[in-house]
C-alpha cells in the first residue's frame, strides 16, 4: 500500500466527525429527561426497581457485595465486586436511558420514567 | 517468504496482538466511560489489513478475541470480536471506495470509531441497555485514540514490516 500518511484535508474531516459528535451529544441532552425510577436489570429482566425521590443504599438480590446509592435523584454503582469497576467509575446517573453496566456481574442499572411512557406527547 | 517463515511471521504477529492487549490492560484507564481506550492491539491488526490481506487480518482479531475469552470471560471476548470485526469491515470498505486517495490517519481514526461502535451495538444486543448515550464520547475519543495507533503505525510499519522485505513469496 503506497497511501501517504496524512493530507491537509485530513484536519477538515476530522473537524466534520468531531462536528458530528458534538451535534450528536446536544442532541442527545436536548431529548434527555431526568428520570424518576431506576431499573435493576439482571440478564435483561427487571430484578428490582428503585425510586430516586428517596436517598438509601442498597444491595440486589444475590449480590451482596453490589451496592447502589441514591442521592438527590440519582444513582450510582457505590461498589462492586467485578475487577474492572467500570460500573462504579460511570459515576452518578439520572438521565432517563442512561445506564450503568456492570458486565462480570451482568447487572444493568437503567434510569426510567414511571409517570407514563411519553407523558409530554 | 517460504511456508515456514510465513508461519513463523504471522505468529509473531498474533504475539504481538497478544502482547499489546495485556500491556493495554495494564495501565490505568484514563477515564471513566467504558470503550475509552487506546487499543494499541489495533495497530497490528491494522498493519496486517494494509500489509498482508484481510483474511490474515480476520484470523488475527478472532484469535485475539480467543484469547480475551479465555482469559477475561465470555463477554469481554465477544467485545473484542464484534468491535475488531467491525473495525476491520470499515477500514476495508474505506479502502475500496477511496483507495490510495484515503490516508493511514484517517483509516487509523475510522478504524477506532467503528471498533467502538462494534462494542456498543454488542453490549445493546446482550444487556438491552441504550448504550448509544455513549457514542459522542466515543467518537470524539476514537478520534484521539485512531490519531495515536495511527502515529505509532507510522512509526512502527519499517519494524513490522522488515521481514516481508527479504526474498518474495
Amino acid at each position: 500500500m503506497d497511501n501517504s500518511f496524512f493530507r491537509y484535508k485530513d484536519i477538515l474531516i476530522i473537524a466534520a466527525v468531531l462536528a458530528a459528535a458534538g451535534l450528536l451529544y446536544i442532541g442527545i441532552q436536548a431529548v434527555s429527561r431526568k428520570g424518576n425510577t431506576a431499573e435493576v436489570l439482571l440478564n435483561n429482566s427487571v430484578v428490582m426497581t428503585l425510586d430516586l425521590s428517596e436517598d438509601k443504599t442498597v444491595s440486589p438480590e444475590g449480590f451482596p457485595n453490589v451496592v447502589f446509592e441514591v442521592k438527590d435523584g440519582a444513582v450510582r454503582f457505590r461498589s462492586s465486586d467485578c475487577p474492572d469497576k467500570i460500573c462504579v467509575n460511570t459515576g452518578f446517573i439520572d438521565q432517563e436511558g442512561q445506564t450503568a453496566v456492570c458486565l462480570p456481574n451482568r447487572l444493568v442499572l437503567r434510569i426510567v420514567s414511571d409517570s407514563g411512557v411519553d407523558a409530554s406527547l | 517468504m517460504n511456508k515456514t517463515k510465513y508461519l513463523t511471521y504471522m505468529a509473531m504477529l498474533l504475539t504481538l496482538t497478544i502482547v499489546l492487549s495485556i500491556l493495554e490492560s495494564m495501565l490505568p484507564s484514563f477515564t471513566a466511560i467504558p470503550g475509552v481506550k487506546l487499543g494499541l492491539a489495533n495497530i497490528v491488526v491494522m498493519f496486517t489489513v494494509f500489509f498482508i490481506g484481510k483474511k490474515q487480518a480476520f484470523a488475527l482479531n478472532i484469535a485475539k478475541g480467543l484469547f480475551a475469552l479465555i482469559t477475561r470471560g465470555a463477554v469481554a471476548g465477544i467485545l473484542s470480536l464484534c468491535g475488531g470485526i467491525l473495525s476491520i469491515l470499515v477500514i476495508i470498505l474505506l479502502l475500496r471506495l477511496f483507495g490510495s486517495s484515503i490516508s493511514y490517519l484517517i483509516l487509523s481514526i475510522a478504524g477506532a470509531i467503528f471498533h467502538n461502535i462494534g462494542q456498543i451495538i454488542a453490549v445493546s444486543f446482550m444487556l438491552n441497555a441504550y448504550a448509544y448515550m455513549y457514542l459522542p464520547v466515543l467518537i470524539a475519543s476514537g478520534v484521539v485514540m485512531g490519531s495515536i495507533t495511527g502515529v505509532l503505525l507510522k512509526t512502527l510499519m519499517p519494524v513490522l514490516s522488515y521481514p516481508l522485505k527479504e526474498g518474495v513469496k
